[in-house]
C-alpha cells in the first residue's frame, strides 16, 4: 500500500459539516467501510477517511474530512474547509433544529471554500421516517434556492449514501471538464496525478531505508 | 589407639611373664607372638589409612556433586525466569503484529501471523496454563462462539475475526504475565510500604510518590489515589463551596434555564460516550444518569464554559472508578485546575494554544519528524487535539490510558506533552516514510492505538526524552500562543461585526430586504470618503460613503456586469474594471 504507482488520477478533498449528532461520522463510515458504525464514541476535532471511486472511467481518490459538530469546535474545524472541492452538509430529518442551522453552516461553507466548491445537502436518518420532522419538499426547495445538490440518506441502511458521495464527485469532475474549476488554483481541492506511475512517497527518488535518520 | 593400648597391655603381660618364667622357650614364644601381633597391627593400620582416604575422597566427590547441583538449580531457576519473560515478550510480539487495513479503528485491524496455526496453538496452551492461576481469564472457546466477554472494567468484547480474538487474548495474557512478574511483586510491595508509611495522608508532591505512580497505581489502590490527587487540586473550591455543593447543584438543575440550554447537547452525547462499557451502554442506567447529572451540574457550576464535547469522556472515565460527586470534582479539577479555564471555552483557546506548543516541542525533540510533517503540510493538531482535550481517551489502549491518567492526575498537564512526544518518538521512523496526507494521519492515530507497552511508553516519556523543556518554559510558550490566539479571535469578531453592520447598511440603503446584496470592492477617494461597489448579479451599483457625515448615497452609475476592481487615481479620477474586460473612468466630482 505504501509503495507503488498511483492507482488514481485525481484527489478530491471533501469536508462533512453539520450539527451535533446528525450522523456525519456514520455517513463517512458507511461510505468507506460499507457498514453501519454502531457503538462508537462521537468525534471531537476532526476525523478522516479515504476511498477510491471511479467517475467516467477515471479513478479518483476521495480524501474526506469529518468534523465535530458542536459549535465551539468550529473554531478548530474551520481551518479544514480550505481547499475543499466538495462539502457535504448534513442535517437530521428527525430534528428540525439541525435543519434550521443549515444557513449558518452554508455561510461557513461559502465563506471558507472557493466559489466552485460543490455543496451537497444530505438529509440523514431517512430510515426513521416515522419520526420525520423535516419534509423532503421543503429541504428540496431550500437546496434549489441555494444551488445545492440534495438527497435524503440513511447511514444506517446505506440508502443513497453512495450516491451522495459519487454525485458530488461527478459534479466536481464535470466542473473540471468544462473548465470552470481551475486545477492550478491552489485552493481548488483537486490534485491531478500524472498518468505515468510514480512513487507517492518521494517524488524524485525511490524510498530508501537508509534515508530515515530519525 | 585402642590397638596400641592392647599392644602395650600385652607387652606388659609379656614382660611380667618373662620376668616370672625366665626360660628361653617362653621368650621365643612371646617374641613370635609379638611379631604376629605387630604384623596384624600394621595390616590394620594400612587398612585404616585406606579407609580414611576413601572417606575423604567420597566426601570431596559429594561436595563437588552438591556444588554442581546448586549451579544447575540456579540455572534452572534462571531459565524458568527467562521462560516467563519470553512468554511475556512472545505475547507482546504477537500483540505488536497487529496491522490496520482500512481505517484506523479496531474494527479494521488484522492480525497476520506466520506459521499457520502454530502461534494460535501456543497462545491457547499459554492461556490454559494462565487460567490455572487466574480463572477469570476468558477462554478461547467462549470468545470464539461469538459470546460477549466483559472485562474487569466493564468493557464488552466480542469478536468475529479470529485474529483479533487472538490479539485480545494476548492482551489479557500479557496483563496476566505482567502481574506474575517478580518486578510487579516488588512494585506492589513498594506501594504497600508507601501507603503504610503515609496512612495519615499522602503528600502529593513527593518525589518517591512520583516514581511509584509512574510505575502505575495498582488497581486496588487506583480509586483511592485518584481521589486523593483530584481533591488536592480542588481543595480550595470544595472548602469555599461546601461539602454539599454537588448535591445542591443537582437539585438546582431541573429549574435552570442554563441547564436546559445544554441538556439537549448532553443527551445527544450520553450514549456516544462509552458505548462499549456495560455501565454506559443502556439508556437510563445508573452510569448514564450519573454522567448526565455530573455534566449538567458542571454547566451550573461554570456557566461560562458550559458543556464541551470531550468532558463526557472525562466524566465517564472518572465514573469507572469513583462516585458521581468525585467524578464531578474530577471534571472541575481537569477543566479549572490542571488546565487553564480557557481550555474548554467557546473557542477552545487553551487546547488550541497547546497544539502550537506541542509543535514547538516537536521541533525541538523530534526535528526530523517535524520537518517531514511541515513539508507535507500536515497539522499535528488534527490528531493530537483529542489527546489533550479528552486526556487520550479512545486514543490509546485502555491499560495505557489508565497509566497516563495515573501520571496526569499527580503531575498535571505537562505530562500530556511528554506522552504525546513519546508516542510520536516511538513511531517517527515509519511516519517519515509516508507522504500521503491521509495515510500519515492514519498512521499517527494507529501509533497511539497500538501503544500496548505502557511501561515502554512511560520510559520514553520520562527517560529517553530527557532533557525535557522545563515547566515554566512550557507555561511561557502557552501564554504566548494563548495571547496570539486571543488577538486573532478579537480581530475575527471585529471583522464579523463590521460585516454584519455593512449588511445592515445595505439593507437599509435599498429598502428591499428581499434582493440579495453583495459587496464587490471599494476605493478611498479622499480622506473620509469612499466609493463602494455593490450589487446583485447581473447589476452593479456604486454608492458614496461619507464617513464625516455618516451617510451613504447611491449614485446613478449602474453596470450590467460585475465590477471587479475600483481604484482612485490622482486627478480626482476613479477607474473601474469590469468582468467584460472594460475599464471605465469617472471624475470624482461630476461622475
Amino acid at each position: 500500500m505504501a509503495a507503488g504507482p498511483y492507482n488514481y488520477s485525481y484527489i478530491f478533498k471533501y469536508i462533512i459539516i453539520g450539527d451535533m449528532g446528525v450522523g456525519k461520522s456514520c455517513l463517512l463510515h458507511q461510505f468507506t467501510e460499507k457498514k453501519f458504525m454502531a457503538d462508537c464514541p462521537h468525534t471531537i476535532g476532526v476525523e478522516f477517511g479515504t476511498r477510491i471511486i471511479e467517475v467516467a472511467s477515471q479513478k479518483i481518490k476521495l480524501q474526506i474530512w469529518d468534523t465535530a459538530g458542536q459549535e465551539r469546535f468550529r473554531a478548530v474545524t474551520r481551518s479544514y474547509y480550505r481547499g475543499a472541492a466538495g462539502a457535504l452538509m448534513v442535517y437530521d430529518i428527525t430534528r428540525r433544529s439541525t435543519y434550521n442551522h443549515l444557513s449558518s453552516w452554508l455561510t461557513d461553507a461559502r465563506n471558507l471554500t472557493n466559489p466552485n466548491t460543490v455543496i451537497f445537502l444530505i438529509g440523514n436518518k431517512c430510515d426513521l421516517d416515522a419520526q420525520r420532522d423535516v419534509t423532503y419538499e421543503e429541504a428540496k426547495q431550500f437546496a434549489e434556492e441555494n444551488g445545492l445538490m440534495f438527497l435524503e440518506c440513511s447511514a444506517k441502511t446505506g440508502e443513497n449514501v453512495e450516491d451522495a458521495f459519487l454525485d458530488t464527485a461527478k459534479k466536481i469532475y464535470q466542473n473540471i471538464q468544462d473548465g470552470s474549476l481551475d486545477l492550478n488554483a491552489a485552493e481548488s481541492g483537486v490534485q491531478h496525478k500524472p498518468a505515468t506511475p510514480r512513487n507517492p512517497i518521494t517524488t524524485d527518488q525511490p524510498p530508501n531505508k537508509e534515508n530515515c535518520s530519525c | 589407639m585402642q590397638k596400641d593400648e592392647i599392644i602395650e597391655d600385652l607387652d606388659e603381660k609379656l614382660g611380667s611373664r618373662s620376668s616370672g618364667h625366665d626360660g628361653y622357650d617362653s621368650k621365643k614364644r612371646v617374641s613370635a607372638l609379638s611379631k604376629e601381633h605387630q604384623e596384624r597391627v600394621r595390616v590394620l593400620q594400612n587398612q585404616n589409612r585406606f579407609l580414611n582416604e576413601e572417606v575423604r575422597r567420597l566426601a570431596k566427590l559429594r561436595g563437588q556433586e552438591h556444588d554442581k547441583m546448586r549451579t544447575l538449580d540456579g540455572r534452572i531457576r534462571g531459565l524458568e525466569g527467562d521462560i516467563e519473560v519470553w512468554k511475556l515478550e512472545y505475547i507482546s510480539l504477537i500483540q505488536s503484529s497487529i496491522r490496520f487495513t482500512g481505517s484506523d479503528t479496531m474494527d479494521d485491524a488484522e492480525l497476520s501471523l506466520f506459521g499457520g496455526d502454530r502461534h494460535k496453538i501456543r497462545i491457547m496452551s499459554l492461556l490454559e496454563e494462565a487460567r490455572r492461576i487466574n480463572p477469570s481469564l476468558p477462554t478461547y472457546e467462549h470468545l470464539a462462539s461469538g459470546e460477549v466477554h466483559v472485562d474487569c472494567y466493564g468493557f464488552k468484547h466480542q469478536f468475529v475475526d479470529d485474529g483479533l480474538l487472538l490479539h485480545y487474548l494476548c492482551q489479557e495474557l500479557s496483563q496476566h504475565f505482567l502481574s506474575q512478574a517478580s518486578s510487579h511483586e516488588k512494585h506492589q510491595k513498594n506501594w504497600m510500604i508507601y501507603l503504610k508509611n503515609h496512612a495519615k495522608g499522602v503528600a502529593v508532591n513527593k518525589k518517591d510518590l512520583k516514581s511509584l505512580v509512574r510505575g502505575g497505581i495498582p488497581d486496588q489502590h487506583r480509586k483511592m489515589m485518584w481521589r486523593v490527587f483530584v481533591m488536592a487540586q480542588v481543595e480550595e473550591i470544595v472548602s469555599d463551596k461546601g461539602a454539599h455543593y454537588y448535591r445542591s447543584l443537582c437539585n438546582a438543575v431541573p429549574d435552570s434555564p442554563l441547564a436546559a440550554r445544554y441538556r439537549k447537547q448532553i443527551s445527544l452525547d450520553l450514549m456516544r460516550t462509552m458505548p462499549s462499557n456495560v455501565k454506559f451502554s443502556t439508556p437510563g442506567s445508573k452510569g448514564i444518569m450519573d454522567l448526565q447529572d455530573v455534566l449538567l451540574a458542571f454547566c451550573l457550576h461554570n456557566p461560562a464554559v458550559g458543556y464541551c464535547q470531550g468532558m463526557n469522556f472525562l466524566v465517564a472515565m472518572a465514573l469507572l472508578f469513583m462516585d458521581a460527586q468525585d467524578a464531578f470534582w474530577t471534571l472541575v479539577a481537569v477543566t479549572e485546575r490542571y488546565h487553564s479555564p480557557s481550555y474548554f471555552d467557546h473557542n477552545l483557546l487553551g487546547a488550541q494554544a497547546d497544539q502550537s506548543v506541542l509543535h514547538d516541542l516537536m521541533a525541538e525533540k523530534l526535528p526530523v519528524l517535524t520537518t517531514h510533517l511541515d513539508a507535507i503540510d500536515i497539522e499535528i493538531s488534527t490528531v493530537t487535539l483529542n489527546w489533550f482535550l479528552a486526556l487520550f481517551f479512545d486514543a490509546v489502549p485502555f491499560q495505557t490510558l489508565l497509566r497516563i491518567w495515573d501520571v496526569f492526575l499527580l503531575e498535571g498537564p505537562k505530562v500530556l506533552f511528554r506522552f504525546s512526544l513519546a508516542v510520536l518518538h516511538l513511531h517517527s521512523k515509519e511516519i517519515v516514510q509516508k507522504a500521503d496526507t491521509i495515510s500519515v494521519m492514519r498512521h499517527l492515530k494507529a501509533c497511539a492505538r497500538i501503544s500496548y507497552d505502557a511501561d515502554g511508553l512511560v520510559h520514553v516519556a520520562f527517560r529517553t526524552l530527557k532533557p525535557f523543556p522545563r515547566r515554566h518554559d512550557i507555561v511561557s510558550k502557552q501564554t504566548f500562543y494563548l495571547n496570539a490566539l486571543k488577538e486573532k479571535y478579537r480581530w475575527r469578531d471585529l471583522q464579523r461585526l463590521a460585516l454584519q453592520e455593512r449588511e445592515n447598511a445595505f439593507q437599509s440603503l435599498d429598502g428591499d430586504p428581499e434582493s440579495p446584496r453583495g459587496f464587490e470592492c471599494c476605493a478611498v477617494t479622499r480622506p473620509g470618503e469612499a466609493w463602494v461597489v455593490y450589487g446583485s448579479p447581473p447589476l452593479s451599483r456604486i454608492c458614496i460613503v461619507d464617513c464625516h457625515e455618516q451617510t451613504m448615497t447611491d449614485t446613478e452609475i449602474v453596470f450590467e456586469t460585475r465590477v471587479l476592481s475600483i481604484a482612485a487615481v490622482p486627478g480626482e479620477m476613479v477607474l473601474l474594471g469590469t468582468l467584460d474586460w472594460c475599464v471605465y473612468a469617472y471624475s470624482q466630482n461630476n461622475r
